[in-house]
């Protein structure tokens, strides 16, 4: 009754329509871009809301909650120093916020857009309400975003399945998950469909698994229509065949569920792995499972798992995937971010 | 020299100054000056106080006191725990259609800002917020003109100043408290208001009116709210009364301008 009534009359704006119009960004002075070749550098990259290695309440390291505004833009500035470092021409972001009292307010994706030579952006909420009552966040909106340095068009927020395994109350403040997909232009080029998500992540009632399957069909639905495809995102979960999915060493929350557990999630990204291209094919993963991870909640520790994933319909360049986990790949990332980025080329059609 | 920190010192000797003289003037106010010759049977927004001693409760409103011909006092029963407050009418003029009154309110939040920097649920501010020691000075000038038989028009122009010692420096962005408490992060907030209020018939009334605040936040830029408000009253008996009211808060916050509708349902008794 209390869900029904706050989904109707949401007094704290959090709720989205099944399928939406994506919010678009532009730099403000556009950045000539060199002339498309015939391989695309693609990049995908949780940015944890621009708060670096700041220990906050809700990965248990910490207490913080709230950032200053110098604390955001020097965690920004080194996102965007890595960012310009790879160079994408497209990169998927999950947790960029844009409108948040947790990262003083500022819209990280304009900021990201006016210190990159990146050039277009679509914006799809993942969290959003005027004011969350619950330890002191506040005003939230954060979510994914697909950056370009070509234009794009059609941006798409399709919603996820909310999990149900909340209360009314809580459920109507909780994060809701999108796929967000947008096509990109290029001259002379049929446009390419892209594909970002933030799969859930806290869930025990399999929302995490049908977040994946909605990921996978929406990739499915674009081959069958003949487009190019790339898709990419925080997906949560691990790759099959990996050797240790329980116990991380950064595994600090001591309730009784523990969201890093993946023993029960071993070949939720087979599908996946089977039908499409990945930036690390799987069996080179599963020679080594170290040199791909990507993601620590430790600020002291290193990688321990790989939660970042791209994929497409065509054909990534063989040996072109990279984790950049380190000062080997142009520099430091474990300052950054609780996640690094990844990053792959794809060899046009 | 820090002019914020002597701007806020003065502020304070000021608001202690008062606090301890306002008692006694309230005193020799009613003694000194003619008795008006209009009352408000309850307790309203109008430059009108209520009769020399009325008592009016209820059970979400503020309760108010008559403790004179020209004096109000109001305070909210529950509120009052968590955020000790007391608020004091005074009637400077009464020409019969045309009244002349001003509102002070003096309220300690430091409690309610401590009961709500917490984790989970309620938490409207970080549990490890250093909540500071704070006051906040509210005073109003109220003119009414009677325009009609019974039914007043009342023009509201006021100022809330928040002082604040030690602690961080708390917005308390969640709607409808955002104007209320946006003082403590900003030199004033300034405010006005138009309303509206009589009966109906013998036993339906009414209450409207507009608020704007202008608020000044220190690390944005000049932010503002509006407020309408309207209420019905039912007369159940001659000390009883039921109202049924909205109040729609239409804010600039730092997110942007939002708004948001609250809907409420009193009992208040007179005796």
């Amino acid at each position: 009754m209390l869900s029904w009534t706050l989904g109707c009359w949401d007094p704290f704006h959090t709720n989205f329509a099944e399928v939406e119009p994506a919010i678009a960004y532009r730099r403000s002075e556009l950045v000539s871009p060199a002339a498309p070749t015939r391989r695309l550098l693609f990049m995908n990259y949780n940015l944890k809301f621009g708060g670096g290695r700041i220990d906050f309440f809700f990965d248990c390291h910490g207490d913080r909650v709230l950032m200053t505004r110098d604390e955001v833009l020097a965690n920004l500035e080194g996102l965007a120093t890595k960012i310009r470092q790879v160079d994408p021409a497209v990169l998927f972001v999950q947790e960029v916020d844009t409108n948040s009292k947790r990262s003083h307010f500022i819209d990280q994706v304009q900021w990201l857009l006016e210190h990159t030579s990146l050039n277009y952006a679509y914006y799809a909420s993942q969290w959003k309400a005027d004011f969350v009552p619950s330890d002191g966040i506040g005003a939230v909106d954060s979510g994914n975003a697909i950056f370009s340095k070509y234009p794009l068009r059609q941006g798409t927020r399709i919603s996820l399945a909310l999990r149900q395994d909340l209360g009314g109350l809580e459920r109507y403040f909780y994060l809701r998950r999108n796929l967000l997909r947008a096509a990109l232009e290029l001259a002379g080029q049929a446009p390419i469909a892209l594909l970002t998500v933030h799969t859930e992540a806290y869930a025990r009632d399999g929302t995490k698994l049908s977040h994946i399957e909605r990921f996978k069909r929406e990739l499915d639905e674009l081959t069958e229509s003949g487009q190019v495809a790339v898709g990419g995102g925080d997906l949560n979960t691990l790759p099959p065949g990996s050797e240790q999915v329980s116990g991380f060493d950064d595994s600090a929350c001591t309730e009784d569920y523990q969201a890093d557990d993946y023993s029960e999630e071993g070949e939720w990204l087979r599908p996946l792995y089977d039908a499409y291209s990945a930036e690390t094919p799987l069996a080179e993963y599963q020679a080594d499972n170290a040199a791909f991870f990507s993601h620590t909640t430790r600020s002291d520790g290193f990688w321990n798992r790989k939660l970042d994933y791209l994929f497409t319909n065509a054909e990534f360049v063989r040996g072109s995937g990279l984790t950049h986990q380190d000062e080997a790949s142009g520099m430091a990332t474990l300052p950054l971010s609780d996640h690094a980025p990844i990053s792959v080329s794809l060899e046009l059609p | 020299m820090n002019v914020g920190r002597a701007y806020r010192s003065a502020l304070w000797r000021v608001s202690v100054s008062a606090a301890v003289a306002l008692p006694t003037w309230l005193r020799t106010l009613g003694a000194q000056a003619e008795e008006p010759s209009r009352f408000a049977r309850w307790s309203v927004d109008s430059a009108l106080t209520t009769a020399p001693r009325s008592v009016e409760l209820g059970v979400f409103s503020q309760s108010a006191w008559g403790v004179n011909a020209r004096v109000e006092l109001r305070l909210h029963p529950v509120w009052f725990w968590v955020l000790p407050h007391a608020e004091a009418k005074l009637r400077w003029l009464d020409l019969g259609a045309w009244q002349l009154s001003s509102v002070h309110r003096l309220a300690y939040p430091t409690p309610l800002l401590s009961l709500v920097s917490r984790e989970g649920a309620l938490g409207l501010l970080p549990d490890t917020t250093d909540t500071p020691y704070a006051l906040l000075l509210d005073t109003d000038l109220l003119g009414s003109a009677e325009w009609s038989a019974g039914q007043w028009a009342t023009l509201r122009v006021g100022t809330s100043l928040g002082l604040t010692a030690g602690g961080d420096d708390v917005l308390l962005d969640f709607p409808f408290l955002y104007q209320r408490f946006a003082a403590l992060s900003a030199p004033a907030v300034p405010r006005v208001a138009l309303g509206a209020d009589g009966g109906l018939s013998t036993r339906f009334g009414y209450a409207l009116e507009y608020r704007h605040y202008f608020i000044p936040l220190a690390d944005f830029a000049l932010f503002d709210a509006n407020e309408y408000a309207a209420s019905v009253f039912f007369l159940i008996s001659a000390g009883h009364r039921l109202t049924l009211g909205g109040r729609l808060s239409s804010a600039r916050l730092p997110i942007g301008w939002r708004s948001h509708f609250l809907p409420y349902l009193d009992y208040q008794i007179a005796l």
